[in-house]
């Protein structure tokens, strides 16, 4: 199926009139793709029949939320990321009495549990994670933390490179074929909704972790994020992107320090 | 005079089992004043930390990198598509990443760089697929070809897998059937040609 640009244009901006979801500053090609494989899942063979369906079904649009974003993750991704973490700002985050991190746009879950069991690993208990994404659906399921034991081989290989100091099967039990986080790592997680594009600051933070995320926005959109992020950390606060991610295009490149230039943790300089 | 002759601004190359070597025979071909901007998918196996800027280099005196996200494209550059993410080029000349569902089982996927270059630049683009033992990026390259790019296919006589460019072949691909030896021939008329008929774009 094809879809031109403006048609897609036309799409995102009824859908944000509609429903208040607002996908007009995503990344182009990328959102363009998104679309049309919703549109292949769904059966709908012209731009016509998007458009009428979307407008008027409310649950069919939950599941164009849900398609158009990316919501795949995994535990300990990118474990050099997890473990400059734990060498460069563990030693500073243990100095405040208590820490507060951000996961922006957590989707199921999987790197905010990650984080909370590099934290009792080093004693960082009395940290609270805040865990954030647009779709309520993920939310659930990261709430749940019950995850596919046929990742469990992969996940533990990441953990183990992430610097991981004890046994990753400690941390969940197995139930048929599905693994189970365990509950102890559950009670420093706040998960919660919040929107990147229209939602504010909500705390001040010691930490944000925003990996992949930003890569499906457009550079208007990623300022305007990266402002937000500025805003709601304290003073040398740090922010962790995605590998892919920089500062490097941003007017706020000069307000933050870089700390690991490879895994892209930055400071913000007062 | 006004010249009617297409400008070329985006080589597009994809390739499996095979392809790197393919690619290095490419990039050594390449004549001193080669410009036009080339990115590259190789697939490889996922979570391996990538050497191939480094090794590419030692292969030619064009700038190789892996692109960070929304940088421009430029000229002069070779862009390498790290693992495990897909490579997409966006309308406005900058490259976005996506770290969606494999395709063909592959990510990065060939299809989705040049269906999105395709997108993106339309008949501006050259798409060129290589050797390789399965079918992603025939679907691509022939999404160049209806944009009106201009497509090569590595002959398959010449190439280590020929499951990759006989399937661009079979979907039609099949008007630039090139020896590997000979693409970089090819390449380098073109870029003569963005100099000739556009010499204050490339002075």
């Amino acid at each position: 199926m094809e879809i031109s640009d403006p048609e897609i244009d036309q799409l995102l901006y009824q859908v944000k009139n509609r429903y208040g979801y607002d996908f007009t500053n995503y990344s182009q090609a990328s959102i363009k793709r998104r679309v049309i494989r919703f549109c292949e899942i769904h059966r709908i063979e012209n731009y016509f029949d998007l458009k009428h369906h979307l407008i008027n079904d409310h649950i069919l649009f939950t599941d164009f939320v849900l398609q158009v974003t990316v919501n795949i993750t995994e535990m300990f991704r990118d474990p050099s990321f997890f473990k400059s973490v734990k060498e460069n700002l563990f030693p500073h985050l243990a100095t405040y009495p208590h820490c507060k991190i951000w996961h922006a746009g957590c989707s199921t879950g999987e790197e905010a549990y990650s984080m909370a069991i590099m934290l009792e690993e080093s004693n960082l208990m009395k940290t609270t994670i805040y865990a954030t994404d647009i779709n309520s659906e993920v939310l659930m399921q990261a709430r749940e933390g019950t995850y596919s034991m046929k990742l469990m081989k992969d996940y533990t290989s990441n953990y183990i490179k992430s610097g991981g100091n004890n046994s990753f099967s400690d941390y969940y039990t197995a139930h048929y074929n599905m693994a189970i986080i365990n509950a102890g790592l559950k009670k420093n997680i706040v998960f919660s909704q919040h929107n990147l594009v229209s939602d504010g600051s909500f705390n001040e933070f010691n930490f944000i972790v925003c990996r992949n995320v930003l890569i499906y926005f457009n550079k208007d959109l990623q300022e305007r994020v990266l402002n937000l992020f500025y805003e709601s950390l304290v003073p040398l606060g740090y922010l962790g992107l995605g590998s892919k991610e920089t500062l490097q295009f941003s007017s706020l490149r000069d307000k933050f320090e870089v700390i690991d230039k490879k895994e892209k943790i930055y400071r913000r300089i007062e | 005079m006004k010249n009617t002759k297409t400008i070329y601004n985006l080589i597009v190359v994809g390739g499996s089992n095979g392809g790197m070597d393919a690619f290095m025979k490419i990039l050594s071909g390449l004549s001193p004043d080669f410009h036009i901007p080339i990115a590259f998918v190789l697939h490889q196996q996922r979570g391996i930390q990538t050497l191939l800027p480094d090794i590419l280099s030692r292969h030619t005196n064009l700038i190789v990198n892996e692109p960070l996200d929304k940088e421009q494209i430029c000229d002069g550059h070779v862009y390498i598509a790290p693992s495990d993410y897909h490579l997409l080029i966006e309308p406005d000349g900058t490259f976005s990443y996506s770290y969606s569902e494999p395709i063909n089982f592959s990510r990065p996927s060939i299809d989705i760089l040049f269906e999105t270059a395709a997108e993106s630049f339309g008949n501006q683009v050259v798409g060129i697929l290589l050797t390789g033992a399965n079918n992603d990026g025939a679907k691509g390259l022939f999404k160049i070809q209806n944009k009106g790019g201009f497509c090569i296919v590595q002959s398959p006589k010449t190439a280590r897998s020929q499951e990759m460019p006989q399937s661009a072949i079979g979907m039609g691909c099949d008007k630039h059937i090139i020896d590997l030896d000979q693409i970089a021939i090819y390449l380098n008329t073109l870029n003569m040609d963005n100099i000739l008929n556009h010499p204050e774009q490339n002075g």
